[in-house]
């Protein structure tokens, strides 16, 4: 049974729509700024939603606009799968931070689980399962969710991958030495690590093929089995997830037209992707990292990008990578580049050795 | 789509009460590396245990816990109010999916690895999961934890939830056997919402028998 993407919506630091978004992304330039407040005595490049909205808010409000994009739309026949690595952190932070003590906040509102209890009650969804696998975790959701319409056990899957910007995940990243105190430089051979951000990204899918769908052809897991922090040195995870995808496609490597790399701009991170890449891909195919751009979202990255997957092919542009001077891999694409193509692959890669590659493509004719 | 899981098998550990922590997990044992084991936290040092009593490493892994790793968190909240330096360690550790992470390094897992958190709900929806798993994996591991036994939990936290510590693993698979389980649990008292509700499965287990039915 074909899995398909028939609307999505989004908004990270490049914009509050996804096509904004996109439009950020073609135009080159950060949506990353320098930010007080998260560090002590350091002003951080970091990216957030410019909007004062309340994030839970923010959700709900890109829940509303892609399943007002769905025709028929059922929430009672709709499982509800969110992504989330910090989930209901930013409360307490707030709430300790300033007086030592959280005398409001319950244990369960920290909780990763936050989004998917609150979510499920707004729109009456079926049920939620919640994924916290860091950085992978909405891919996780899209993988789960596509066995799910695949093997006839749902047909129609809400994915949100949300994460908001917490002083937590800034001062640990810093504290681990990989996030850049600079504009982020993925596929760069200067980079310096990672920028921040915070983003959500919706997506609806279902087993009803629609006017503009794309298709999730298939998702690739594996784990590096190596270092809780550290990416296996010869990619050996990257690659299997890949593989795993591609195999599940019934695609061949030749066939992909771009990959939305993970490309956080870490030096171990990229260097081994694009080992991996190469390894499985050769130099053929063409690679870039809107985290360039957009920043890192944590575990909202895999979803947002599959939904800048989904307008890539659209438009049948490439998004570039920015801030390279020196490119690592002659297959990353610094402009945008218009293109022919059927198929685009996203990987998503995570603390603890998860991986996770997923195929979206056009949606095949039968 | 209703789909039927069997439980192969279960194992369990839990604290004497809410005061004290396991005492046992026979880390030396499990974890060779000294620096890994160093390194554990409560969370991870119960799954592992679960992992190894059941013999089942190599299986496909699904982690459910529903709060997390709040020590961890605590202590990183508690630097950043006292603008001290976070802990890289602690950082590290807070991700939720730390202890599927140590399991598939522990065991050289390269396959499947999952983390579960819907606070009440979480086992149902661990369940739910390797329900949705089955039709790609023979045998899955599902292991639930609650490890929040810290001193200073009140200090982030306002209810008065229990700090009992406790871990249970499954291994199940998908079957065509009629179900005997009665997922709709009744709570058991002393353990939060989400380890009753497993408590529940594993008593019934206990009584002969296996097989739950997982209603989409």
């Amino acid at each position: 049974m074909g899995v398909y993407l028939n609307s999505y919506s989004g908004c990270c630091a490049a914009g509050l729509n996804i096509e904004d978004i996109f439009q950020t992304l073609l135009s080159g330039t950060s949506a990353v700024k320098f930010h007080d407040g998260y560090i002590d005595d350091i002003s951080m490049p970091l990216g957030k939603i410019p909007s004062d909205d309340y994030f839970y808010d923010l959700i709900e409000q890109n829940i509303r606009v892609a399943i007002a994009k769905t025709a028929d739309f059922d929430p009672l026949a709709t499982t509800l799968m969110v992504g989330s690595s910090v989930g209901g952190m930013c409360r307490v932070e707030k709430e300790y931070l300033a007086s030592g003590k959280c005398v409001k906040t319950l244990v369960e509102e920290l909780s990763i689980g936050s989004i998917g209890s609150e979510m499920k009650e707004k729109f009456g969804f079926s049920y939620a399962i919640t994924f916290s696998t860091a950085c992978t975790s909405s891919s996780m959701c899209i993988d789960a969710a596509y066995d799910m319409i695949s093997n006839g056990i749902s047909n129609s899957v809400v994915v949100v991958g949300a994460d908001e910007l917490s002083r937590s995940a800034v001062n640990g990243f810093d504290k681990l030495g990989i996030a850049s105190h600079e504009l982020t430089k993925p596929f760069c051979a200067t980079r310096e690590g990672i920028n921040i951000s915070e983003g959500i990204a919706v997506l609806v899918l279902s087993n009803k093929k629609s006017d503009g769908c794309m298709q999730i052809y298939g998702c690739g897991t594996s784990s590096d089995a190596y270092n809780i922090t550290h990416p296996h040195p010869e990619g050996n995870g990257a690659v299997e997830a890949m593989e795993k995808a591609l195999i599940k496609s019934s695609l061949n490597p030749s066939d992909i037209g771009y990959i939305n790399a993970h490309g956080t701009g870490t030096v171990a991170n990229d260097e081994i992707e694009c080992l991996a890449i190469s390894r499985l891909f050769g130099d053929d195919v063409v690679i870039s990292s809107t985290k360039s751009v957009t920043g890192h979202t944590l575990g909202a990255c895999g979803a947002l990008e599959i939904a800048i997957c989904a307008m890539s092919l659209d438009a049948q542009i490439l998004p570039p990578s920015i801030n390279i001077t020196t490119p690592i891999s002659r297959n990353v694409i610094t402009k945008p580049t218009k293109k022919e193509f059927k198929y685009a692959l996203s990987n998503a890669f995570g603390f603890g050795g998860g991986n996770t590659s997923i195929v979206i493509g056009l949606p095949n004719e039968n | 789509m209703k789909i039927n899981l069997e439980i192969l098998r279960v194992a369990k550990i839990e604290a004497n009460d809410d005061t004290e922590k396991i005492s046992d997990l026979n880390e030396k044992s499990i974890v060779a590396d000294m620096m890994l084991r160093r390194r554990l936290t409560r969370n991870s040092r119960i799954s592992l245990y679960l992992a190894d009593k059941l013999n089942a490493f190599s299986l496909p892994i699904i982690i459910g816990n529903s709060y997390g790793e709040v020590a961890e968190t605590y202590d990183i909240l508690r630097a950043i109010k006292n603008r001290q330096t976070v802990s890289p360690t602690a950082f590290q550790n807070s991700v939720h999916n730390t202890p599927a992470s140590y399991i598939s390094i522990v065991g050289e897992n390269k396959g499947y690895i999952a983390t579960i958190s819907d606070s009440s709900d979480t086992s149902l929806a661990a369940l739910r999961l390797a329900a949705i798993k089955s039709f790609s994996y023979d045998e899955i591991l599902i292991i639930i934890t609650d490890a929040i036994n810290f001193d200073q939990l009140s200090e982030i936290n306002k209810c008065n939830i229990t700090k009992k510590e406790c871990g249970v693993g499954l291994v199940i698979r998908q079957t065509t056997k009629e179900p005997t389980i009665n997922i709709t649990m009744d709570k058991i008292e002393g353990y939060s919402p989400s380890m009753s509700d497993i408590l529940s499965l594993l008593n019934q287990f206990a009584s002969g028998n296996s097989v739950i039915e997982i209603d989409f």
